[in-house]
């Protein structure tokens, strides 16, 4: 699924703009606020849910792959997210939807591709 | 000391190479060509004169280019206080010269400076022409200067037993800190990019980046800080953290998903969730851990590469 087809139905915005996001897509989603667990997880090139807005979300993402983060509850990323984030070529999208909404409306979206 | 030959010199546990050299090298080798000499009829004030201008403590006086005397600074002390400073060289130069050969070994001229307590010897060639003066600093820095020749010729053969590390070879160190979150996971995300352009398959490279990354972030969070030292070689990727303390008291429960000593800021950056090491054992082919109160924890986190390049 393309990030930018999840944009209108989750009411995002892009906060961090990389070269190429139109493009990207992903296989799989994952919701979590804990990045310790992110890590245990053993998918690829999937969409990262979270409300964290730390440094540490673009870190994660980045050693295990996640291609885009999703940031819920309308949260915004901290300076120092942007700046990772943009260095390792992730885009991060803004969603005024709370984490369950997000995930229901996401799971609609797979759901209708498959 | 040793009996053999009155060298003083530890003969049996100075390196071979030190012994080598002062037998090795002969006083010629060492000694200042550059004189400065006095007639005997100079006066000691003028001597006084050459000392100071030329940094040195003795001066040989030397008559139809035959050595008759020395004066050292000593004589020249004893000039000033007994007020003969205005005499000539020859009245109270002393007479009685020990001298070394321009031929004799190194270790004859360290013998001579241990039995005679002299600063300074005058060096005769062998038709007893004056040659040269040797001190004990002439030896000191003539024995580093061969010293360092010495060690210049072991490090070319040591290079040419051990050509350079193939660029399969690869070995990087990085300094974590304790509660630095700013730079938590800078190591990790390095190595990674090191990987990528390794050209591994993907699992691979992300299995090593997350050994890393909660090895990185488990001293940053519990350590007083470390190092996390990333080795490539070609058939396998080792991760090793090795930091100071304070240790794990029990590795065991350590161990245990779930298990968790991270307190709420931690928790508030998304870390804490007690999944750090069993996650580090899970992508590690192999993994191993030791940890004591007193040194620390050191974690090892061993990734085979050839399998995996072979699946591709």
């Amino acid at each position: 699924m393309k990030v930018t087809s999840v944009m209108t139905p989750l009411k995002a915005n892009i906060a961090v703009d990389v070269d190429g996001y139109e493009d990207i897509e992903f296989e799989d989603i994952i919701a979590c606020d804990l990045m310790s667990d992110v890590l245990v997880v053993d998918k690829e090139d999937f969409l990262l849910v979270t409300s964290l807005t730390s440094d540490q979300v673009a870190r994660t993402s980045d050693i295990v792959g996640a291609v885009a983060i999703m940031l819920v509850n309308g949260k915004t990323p901290q300076p120092k997210l942007k700046e990772l984030a943009k260095e390792s070529g992730i885009p991060i999208l803004t969603t005024p939807l709370g984490c369950f909404e997000a995930c229901y409306a996401l799971g609609q979206l797979q759901k209708g591709e498959r | 000391m040793t009996s053999s030959g009155g060298i003083p010199i530890n003969t049996d546990s100075s390196p071979t190479v030190v012994l080598e050299l002062i037998y090795r090298l002969k006083i010629k080798d060492v000694m200042t060509s550059e004189l400065h000499l006095a007639g005997p009829s100079d006066t000691m004030r003028s001597i006084q004169k050459i000392m100071k201008e030329n940094s040195i403590t003795g001066v040989p006086v030397v008559d139809n280019g035959r050595l008759i005397g020395i004066i050292s600074v000593d004589d020249i002390i004893n000039a000033l206080d007994l007020g003969y400073i205005d005499d000539r060289a020859q009245d109270h130069m002393s007479r009685n010269i020990i001298v070394l050969e321009d031929d004799m070994p190194l270790s004859f001229g360290i013998t001579y400076f241990d039995k005679y307590k002299y600063g300074r010897f005058p060096v005769l060639n062998k038709d007893n022409k004056l040659v040269g003066i040797v001190t004990s600093r002439d030896i000191s820095s003539a024995l580093l200067v061969e010293l360092n020749k010495e060690m210049e010729q072991l490090e070319q053969r040591i290079r040419a037993q051990n050509p350079p590390l193939p660029v399969s070879h690869m070995h990087r160190e990085y300094i974590v800190r304790k509660f630095d979150f700013e730079n938590a996971g800078k190591a990790s995300t390095e190595i990674k990019k090191i990987l990528k352009n390794k050209e591994l398959d993907r699992k691979t490279i992300r299995r090593i980046a997350v050994a890393a990354y909660e090895l990185e972030m488990n001293q940053v969070k519990h350590s007083d800080g470390g190092r996390i030292i990333f080795l490539f070689e070609e058939d396998r990727v080792e991760i090793t953290a090795v930091d100071t303390g304070p240790g794990i008291p029990d590795i065991n429960l350590a161990l245990q998903e779930g298990y968790s000593t991270a307190n709420d800021w931690i928790r508030s950056l998304g870390f804490g969730a007690g999944m750090g090491l069993p996650n580090v054992r899970r992508v590690s082919d192999e993994f191993n851990i030791a940890s004591d109160l007193q040194n620390g924890t050191t974690a090892k986190s061993i990734i085979f590469l050839t399998i995996q390049q072979e699946e591709e």
